[in-house]
């Protein structure tokens, strides 16, 4: 680790065959770009022969071993198709100093005794249960006194109640607390705040697009809710014409919809995976996958947050080993593998690294489900998420699974593959055979949106909303390295968390830029790792560059009040031109 | 300062366990591990040769064949007794009119989880106006029917747990089980003489530690029978052997009861005994998504630690408002529910008075769900009767050997006489063949 300099990266590795064998390896980074990205030379790898822009180049060894494989044994086609995709993924993780990390244990531990020193003198101002003596308590102590003790100090920051559409702007409304956050009044006043905190990526949450009329339309026509099941009588013609729809977007052959992203995951991968399957899931994935997977009862194995060499190493030895427990050291194979990813992580920003983790994926013969619920319609030329932004195939990805909560401003999710696949998850999902069908007027909104994004309401207004999200997204990712704030992430994602580590700074942010009419989020632990408190910002394509340049003045002060400025990468100071800004 | 020093002592103790875990951690890695066979390994990527993806022996129908369309009600004499519609709150033109105005103000999804901006002035309504009508002091919302059980259940279970409940508990609430991983011991249905049995001898064994919660997990009226659970007994058993009691109202609430606060009113039974009350919205409401309500100190854990609710976008605003519409309908005319009593228990008596059928739900149920009288090939013979109601424009859903309707308010005597002399049609063509 010695070798490294003094910016300390995480940046993203390849996979390298001879890397994984010798876990001592040495890496050398080398050349700080001025952007805050490095350059990434390997000594072993093929990138070293190559010259590359800087960051890290997703044509890998194993790609291309995989490729040759595929020569020697299929007759495969050509190399060059393959290498035009090369994509220049720029992503940072700069690590804090050790100070940092310290100060913030340090206020942790203060905060957790202040919680049991309070929590001894005052008595929780939450009423017993009447006639409850002699039963055992209904949760732990711990979780009664972290939420009441800990979390209550910084109740307020959460849970902000709205009055408005959740567009570029939005209106709060105003509450105080006279008891320390035990109980909220509201005030009978309204702020209205910049929206940084809604995942409404394309703007389509604003009702007076041509989407809402038609959404209220089919509200009239269809009514509010179906009543039924899909497998039952609750289907009707707006979910067939948004399956089609949605299948037809992404490339791919059939879609299934269901009335809820959550449980679009928790009740479809136990219909699709049994026991004695293996399931290789990122650290950082979604409730909901994790939930799907631990009701599968197939074994769950995790790799390090999007870091392709320990999927691979976990892949190898896996296969390697097999089924554990077999009598008198039979070797019993897995009998499927399954890859979970998400497009982009939601807490880190960070774009998963597709074409790696589908060479892979083949090499290694495993099945890739992934999650596009934040990338959907986020990233992308044409808004199809991390599949369209890679330049991948879709058809390389087994289970591709979306929300459309979050591009889409409306609900519900889908699962698209092929034919066969979605057939399947019509008879066996339980999402189909339990729970009620999606509402028509959602429906409809998401058609609506589909439309617009395919050009197919011939205007081109889809694709400029997508450009502007991408324009909006660099505009303020590279300002906010110039500030000198600590951003993780990909440079193209639009969910940008803004690093301050301590807890107290996260409640202290999330309210200065509340009072400034900024509304962001603030995630600490236990949603994030203890050291790592952030506040997140989504872009929106509703927001104008007069509405970033007041967002990015605002952190500047308060980065300056409370001490954000942790960044030691150099910085680029030449000013940004927001219409320049060249879009990849 | 007791409490002090021993809160001291809780901050230290996990500093320490820490420390030791990591020194364990630490030494245990240098370990050599065992070695691969590079060559070995080498064969079997090659040879290893996955399942497919999806089992395909187990796809039986077409798309078509499996997703049952709504049928077109606007033909003359269609009958649609699948879809819930207990007061016709599906059909109700003022409701849509809400819901415009509500998708106008705030749009149509939420874009965010409750606890990052989704929470809307409406849910707050809508979660206070519940709690109201049910007269508990907090309600939680969340945003599916189905995830509503699931996550509300597995809130509060944990693998030290033991659940007790009744053998045709819903799907969603088993899922909730599996996810909460607690040991679950099934009861026959609605009866208590084996639930007692079970928690005596589960008593007997002395396994149980101080600190294990024991639920007990029913439905106000079970989705698959239409029966109704005998709760003044399950509560007595819940006083004696001090467990928990969570009520799975998603058909009951908003149709048992004077004024429609579901089962506990049925029975006359003090709601604060109950631990918690989950519901749905999809049922007599004529909306999406569910809810749980309790006492606050109960309900408020949810807010953190129920996996549907914070994770996931809150329920669209429109369909918060629709709910709220129907809870001002439930409380300036309660009459509703009467309406609705008799019109389950007139249609109760007909099916009954049919020689073909069983009736298998109870007489106040919106749902009811019969069979044949005869048991050999009854799959076949339902399946049969389905479809010649279905070409007779009566739409029922055909459950494994069941068939199960929603009455609805709105049901008149033509009708009702429409359904039974197709019933008994049906049953003569399917005795016939
Ligand atoms: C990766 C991922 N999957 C699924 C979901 C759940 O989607 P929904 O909000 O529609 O329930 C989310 C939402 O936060 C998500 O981030």
């Amino acid at each position: 680790m010695a070798t490294r300099t003094s910016g300390d990266f995480a940046i993203t590795e390849l996979i390298n065959e001879d890397a994984f064998q010798n876990r001592s390896h040495k890496k050398e980074y080398s050349s700080l770009y001025q952007n805050g990205y490095s350059k990434h030379s390997d000594t072993n790898s093929l990138c070293k022969q190559k010259k590359y822009l800087n960051g890290h180049t997703l044509t890998s060894s194993s790609d291309e071993e995989y490729l040759n494989f595929k020569d020697k044994y299929l007759n495969g086609t050509s190399h060059n198709k393959h290498f035009k995709k090369e994509k220049v993924l720029k992503e940072s993780f700069e690590k804090p100093l050790l100070i940092t990390t310290l100060l913030t244990l340090l206020s942790f531990y203060v905060l957790m005794f202040l919680g049991y020193l309070s929590q001894a003198l005052f008595p929780p101002k939450v009423l017993k249960q009447r006639n409850r003596e002699g039963y055992p308590r209904l949760y732990d102590k711990f979780s009664s006194f972290y939420s009441r003790y800990v979390y209550r100090r910084v109740r307020d920051c959460w849970n902000y109640p709205i009055c408005s559409v959740p567009g570029a702007e939005v209106v709060l409304k105003d509450r105080i607390t006279k008891d320390h956050c035990w109980t909220f009044e509201f005030t009978g006043l309204e702020r209205k705040c910049l929206n940084l905190g809604s995942y409404n990526y394309l703007g389509f949450a604003d009702p007076k697009s041509s989407c809402t009329e038609f959404a209220i339309e089919c509200a009239h026509k269809y009514g509010l809710s179906t009543g039924a099941t899909r497998q039952q009588y609750g289907t009707n013609e707006l979910h067939v014409e948004l399956e089609k729809l949605t299948a037809e977007f992404l490339g791919v052959e059939d879609a299934i919809t269901f009335g809820m992203g959550f449980a679009t995951n928790s009740l479809n991968i136990p219909a699709l995976i049994s026991p004695g399957c293996l399931l290789i899931s990122d650290e950082r994935n979604h409730a909901s996958l994790i939930l799907g997977m631990r009701l599968s009862g197939a074994t769950v194995k995790v790799f390090r947050h999007n870091d392709v060499k320990d999927l691979e190493k976990i892949l190898r030895t896996q296969i390697y080993y097999g089924q554990p427990n077999q009598p008198k050291e039979q070797h019993k194979p897995w009998k499927k593998i399954f890859i979970f990813v998400e497009g982009i992580y939601s807490m880190e920003g960070s774009i998963v690294h597709l074409p790696q983790i589908i060479a892979l994926k083949k090499k290694y013969k495993a099945y890739l489900y992934l999650d596009e619920a934040h990338s959907i319609g986020a990233i992308g030329k044409s808004g199809k998420g991390v599949v369209d932004y890679f330049g991948c195939d879709p058809k390389d990805i087994d289970i591709l699974m979306g929300t459309y909560t979050k591009s889409f401003a409306s609900a519900g999710g889908y699962i698209a593959g092929s034919k066969k696949l979605i057939r399947f998850l019509r008879e066996h999902s339980y999402g189909s055979k339990y729970a009620c069908a999606m509402s028509p007027p959602v429906t409809a909104q998401i058609i609506g949106v589909l439309k617009v994004l395919m050009g197919k309401d011939g205007t081109n207004l889809g694709k400029t909303r997508i450009e502007t999200l991408a324009r909006n997204t660099q505009y303020f990712r590279r300002r906010l390295a110039q500030i000198g704030l600590i951003t993780y992430g990909c440079e193209d994602s639009p969910v940008v968390p803004i690093l301050v580590y301590l807890y107290s700074k996260i409640a202290m942010c999330v309210r200065t830029l509340i009072q400034n009419n900024i509304a962001t989020v603030g995630v600490g632990y236990p949603a994030t790792p203890l050291l790592e408190g952030r506040i997140r910002v989504c872009l929106s394509a509703g927001h104008t560059k007069e509405h970033l340049d007041y967002a990015l003045d605002m952190l500047e002060k308060v980065a300056d009040d409370i001490g954000l400025k942790h960044s030691r990468l150099p910085r680029d100071t030449k000013p940004i031109e927001y219409e320049k800004i060249e879009l990849n | 300062m007791d409490t002090f020093k021993e809160n001291a002592l809780n901050t230290i103790g996990p500093a320490i366990i820490v420390l030791v875990c990591t020194v364990f951690y630490l030494s245990k890695k240098k370990q050599p591990k065992k070695e691969i066979n590079e060559e070995l390994l080498n064969e079997r990527i090659l040879t290893y040769k996955p399942e497919p993806l999806i089992d395909y022996s187990k796809i039986h129908y077409d798309n078509k064949d499996i997703e049952i369309p709504a049928p077109d009600e606007s033909i003359p004499g269609c009958l649609n007794l699948a879809k819930v519609n207990y007061f016709n709150f599906l059909n109700n033109h003022e409701f849509r009119k809400e819901a415009e105005v509500c998708i106008k103000k705030y749009g149509v999804g939420s874009c965010g989880p409750r606890g990052f901006y989704g929470t809307v002035d409406v849910h707050l309504t809508l979660e206070s106006r519940l709690a109201k009508f049910l007269q508990m002091e907090e309600s939680v919302l969340y945003s599916y029917g189905f995830s509503t059980i699931s996550s509300a259940i597995s809130a509060y279970c944990k693998k030290s747990d033991i659940i007790f409940c009744d053998e045709k508990i819903s799907f969603a609430a088993a899922q909730g089980f599996l996810a909460a991983k607690s040991q679950v011991v099934y009861f026959k249905h609605n009866d208590t003489n084996d639930l007692e049995e079970k928690l005596k001898e589960y008593e007997k064994k002395g396994k149980h530690k101080k600190r294990m919660s024991k639920f007990l997990i029913v439905e106000g009226i079970y989705a698959s029978t239409g029966t109704i659970c005998p709760l003044p007994k399950l509560m007595e058993i819940r006083e004696k052997y001090k467990l928990r009691i969570f009520i799975d109202e998603s058909l009951s609430f908003g149709v048992l009861g004077k004024e429609g606060r579901g089962v506990t009113e049925h029975f006359g039974i003090d709601r604060s005994d109950v631990d918690m009350i989950m519901g749905s919205l999809e049922g007599s409401l004529g909306s999406i998504g569910g809810f749980g309500v309790g006492a606050s100190i109960v309900v408020e854990h949810q807010r953190l630690s129920s996996l549907g609710y914070c994770f996931s976008a809150s329920l669209p605003p429109f369909l918060s408002q629709v709910a709220v519409c129907a809870l001002d309908i439930f409380e300036n005319n309660p009459g509703i529910f009467g309406e609705l009593e008799t019109i389950c228990v007139k249609v109760d008596r007909q099916l009954r008075s049919l020689e073909h059928y069983n009736v298998i739900s109870d007489p106040l149920s919106p749902l009811k769900v019969i069979t044949t009288k005869e048991v050999d090939n009854r799959f076949e013979k339902i399946t049969l009767i389905h479809r010649v109601c279905t070409s007779k424009n009566i739409y029922m859903v055909n459950a494994d050997g069941y068939l199960k309707l929603n009455v609805s308010i709105v049901l008149d005597d033509s009708d009702i006489e429409k359904l039974l002399t197709t019933l008994k049609e049906a049953a003569l063509i399917c005795n016939d063949n």
